[in-house]
């Protein structure tokens, strides 16, 4: 039998399931190309923070919006690699190298 | 104040459903702490304690030793058989949670991060031996909560909760243990 403590909880749970779980696994399940993603991001970090640069600035570098700027930022999004040729080619870096 | 049950099925882990948050806390913490953008700006508005604390200089850096870090907390919290042994994960708060584990508040860190100590930090009550309450958690830069605003937000966060189960009666086994013993 549950203890007092774990009754209690039960009693007041919420509607909303946690999603923890979920999400956990799906960053688990797409980790091999979420690590690009995630590669592609520290790097443009590294070129703002080189340059002094904030989201919009980079955004008018790159000739793209702020929001576009977010999701390159955020690490999760899947790029082509026509698009992450063009970051490279406006910005002169090497986003990703295969070893 | 309300609970969601991080894991179906497994009673050892909880998390606070504030109202009017669209997710529980761990889950929160977690979005945050896989989203570069979010580090980004968490580590330029924080870039002197990244400096003072930890002698990094470079956001792109600590985007990454979070992300890494994130990676292993998470592994530590959902793998089993450790997640059966959260009092091996979840540590005292400070001192005075270590005298009386009422309630107590405990912290959850990667514990064995190599090259400097790692600062994400989960915040949690101990209900019971092995049963925790996640009320939020934080990039901990400083060597005090009381530091910092969003360190100390967390801090009353957890005071909050801890009051929040105590106004309600709940007590951990041993002391509801002693209780009925008393009686």
């Amino acid at each position: 039998m549950a203890g007092r403590a774990i009754q209690f909880l039960e009693a007041h749970k919420s509607e909303v399931p946690s999603r923890f779980v979920a999400e956990a696994n799906w960053r688990k399940d797409n980790e091999t190309w979420l690590r690009w993603s995630r590669q592609l991001a520290i790097t443009l970090m590294g070129y703002m923070q080189d340059h002094g640069m904030k989201r919009a600035d980079l955004a008018a570098r790159l000739g793209v919006s702020p929001q576009y700027v977010s999701k390159l930022l955020s690490g999760t999004e899947n790029l082509s690699f026509k698009s992450i040729a063009h970051i490279e080619d406006k910005l002169g870096i090497t986003c990703m190298s295969i070893r | 104040m309300n609970f969601v049950r991080i894991i179906d099925g497994y009673n050892h882990l909880w998390a606070v459903k504030e109202e009017g948050k669209e997710a529980d806390e761990l889950t929160l913490l977690f979005r945050d702490w896989t989203n570069g953008e979010f580090l980004f700006n968490f580590f330029m508005e924080h870039l002197d304690d990244l400096k003072d604390f930890f002698r990094i200089e470079r956001i792109d850096e600590a985007v990454s030793d979070t992300f890494e870090d994130a990676e292993v907390l998470q592994k530590l919290i959902l793998d089993f058989p450790y997640t059966e042994n959260l009092d091996e994960l979840f540590k005292p708060l400070d001192v005075t949670d270590t005298r009386i584990r009422e309630l107590s508040r405990e912290k959850a860190r990667n514990w064995e991060r190599n090259r400097h100590a790692s600062w994400l930090r989960v915040y949690a009550i101990r209900l019971e031996p092995n049963v925790y309450v996640v009320t939020g958690g934080a990039i901990k830069l400083t060597r005090t909560m009381q530091e910092r605003k969003h360190t100390m937000v967390e801090l009353d966060k957890l005071n909050r909760c801890k009051a929040y189960l105590k106004a309600h009666g709940v007590f951990d086994q041993d002391s509801f243990v002693e209780l009925t013993n008393g009686d």
